[in-house]
């Protein structure tokens, strides 16, 4: 006999030991998205901690764009993610920063765009360029790890070429582009 | 507007008082009231309540101050670069709703709505604030733990302060309100010492988070009546919300605040962008599940708060600025709750120090 979707939840949330709050919200979903959020972590091996992420960010895309669970679950860039080649572990994952870009799109181009910038400016190992957490201030952190006068003036000399690109860095942090 | 008010609740010691009988006057038939011994007891959380915050909006509490009425404005902090506002406590909690509200963790442990019945007290501690000051401007608002006027149609308290700033060269009384409750006011001449102010929202969050608030342009109707009556009229765009569409949303509502108020006649405009304690971002999502505006691009700051990440916020700050500058050049803008590094990035100087900030905003 086939088991249920409410029976199958509780088996996963049983196993997962997912925390009997997180359950019930899950339980109380419409029946569509219930079930298509059970469809996925029996596709995929989703950890606990991995759910309730998702769980928070599914909510929360929701509430935004007024979708159900189940609409954003079958939306073509999860849907590539789930059904496409690759190990489970790693589907998992990537399932989930697709989830994170779709709840923080503009947030996540700006990281990745910026991260890409400092990346192609290929600056020497000692000169370490850091973008607040979650472009959470508009501080840009520079810090260099020289091992004497030599070095340090290379890297110095390294930092002074890149100098008008990581302005331009800076500036995006203080809200200068377009997002 | 009337709010629905389940009862009023009135402290035994203010039975006689004129705003007591003032709001009985004019309370609508068949809500009941009753009096109790402590009027601090009845603003508590009501324990048999699904959402007691929700509750205490529409249990009024007529009580006594017991504690002092001025206070430095709760946002006030080092960490940011202040404007020097002194709120003056007449009133706590707000029969309005708005979803992003500091109230519903501020007051979560006293909800009740409180008016106090000893108002007039306040004056003598205004005046021994303006004869400390000397002749330094101050600007001192109603406006922080409640709505200025939200109630004004039943305690008529506007009347009062009107006339007694009207009297004090070096206070400025700034009524902070998102209703069109002016009737009071425009019985009155401020002499120019009353400011009259408008937390403003594109249409879009008015519709979605600010619920039982008069519509934006109900308030910027209003704010063109009291500046005809002689106020001076400010706004405040607070909190803003970068939701996708915003830059439009607010350069409009910028465009539609020119059309109805003549832009060099605005005293100033303050800018604050969404931030949320995590408690009160808890407590918010849970009370409004389906607003969309609570579920923005927002990341835990260094201060502590959920903010719209950085970038994201600045350029927002940055396209108002420029509309704003655009309409009135001249216009006094400041910042609320950012630190002076935001300051500095957004207007290219160093903030104020919050006396002589508040000082320019009072004289403004």
């Amino acid at each position: 006999m086939r088991r249920s979707v409410d029976e199958r939840i509780r088996e996963w949330a049983e196993k997962r030991r997912l925390p009997q709050s997180l359950l019930e919200s899950w339980r109380r979903l419409a029946s569509d998205d219930s079930a298509a959020l059970l469809g996925i972590v029996e596709a995929l091996p989703i950890r606990t901690g991995q759910f309730t992420v998702m769980f928070a960010l599914l909510e929360e895309i929701a509430v935004r764009d007024g979708e159900s669970l189940a609409a954003i679950l079958s939306r073509a860039p999860l849907r590539r993610i789930v059904d496409g080649d690759g190990s489970g572990p790693a589907k998992a994952a990537a399932l989930l920063d697709a989830l994170r870009v779709l709840r923080y799109p503009r947030l996540e181009a700006l990281k990745r765009r910026l991260s890409r910038e400092v990346g192609a400016l290929g600056l020497p190992a000692g000169v370490r360029v850091a973008l607040p957490p979650d472009l959470s201030s508009d501080e840009l952190r520079i810090e260099l790890v020289a091992h004497g006068s030599r070095q340090l003036a290379g890297l110095i000399d390294a930092l002074s070429a890149a100098r008008d690109a990581l302005g331009r860095v800076a500036d995006a942090l203080g809200g200068a582009d377009d997002l | 507007m009337t709010f629905d008010l389940d009862r009023v609740l009135i402290e035994d010691e203010c039975r006689s008082s004129d705003l007591v009988e003032r709001v009985l006057a004019a309370l609508p038939a068949g809500v009941p009231t009753e009096f109790v011994a402590d009027g601090r007891e009845a603003a508590r959380p009501a324990p048999d309540a699904a959402d007691a915050f929700a509750a205490g909006k529409r249990r009024l509490v007529l009580r006594r101050r017991r504690g002092a009425f001025l206070m430095g404005c709760p946002a006030a902090s080092n960490k940011f670069a202040c404007c020097g506002y002194l709120v003056l406590v007449l009133a706590s909690n707000c029969p309005m709703d708005c979803s992003y509200c500091f109230l519903q963790e501020y007051v979560a442990d006293n909800p009740g709505l409180q008016i106090f019945t000893n108002y007039a007290e306040a004056f003598t501690e205004l005046d021994r604030v303006a004869r400390d000051a000397q002749a330094l401007p101050l600007r001192i608002g109603t406006g922080e733990l409640a709505d200025s006027l939200a109630f004004d149609r039943m305690t008529r308290i506007s009347a009062d302060l009107v006339d007694y700033f009207a009297g004090r060269p070096n206070l400025t009384l700034e009524l902070k309100t998102k209703t069109a409750e002016i009737d009071n006011l425009l019985t009155r001449d401020p002499k120019g010492r009353t400011l009259v102010s408008w937390s403003l929202s594109p249409e879009r969050v008015f519709r979605t988070s600010e619920h039982r608030t008069a519509p934006p342009e109900a308030r910027l109707g209003a704010a063109r009546k009291v500046l005809e009556a002689g106020y001076k009229v400010a706004f405040h765009l607070d909190p803003i919300i970068a939701y996708d569409g915003a830059e439009r949303d607010y350069a409009r509502l910028i465009e539609q605040l020119g059309d109805f108020i003549p832009p060099a006649r605005l005293s100033f405009i303050s800018l604050g962008g969404l931030r949320m304690t995590p408690s009160l971002r808890k407590r918010a999502r849970e009370r409004f599940l389906a607003d969309p505006m609570l579920v923005g691009e927002d990341v835990l700051s260094p201060d502590g708060r959920y903010r719209t990440f950085t970038p994201l916020r600045l350029r927002l700050y940055h396209r108002l600025r420029e509309q704003i500058s655009r309409i009135a050049p001249a216009l006094p803008i400041y910042l609320c709750m950012e630190t002076p590094d935001i300051h500095r990035r957004l207007m290219a100087e160093s903030p104020l120090p919050p006396a002589h900030l508040g000082a320019t905003l009072a004289r403004a």
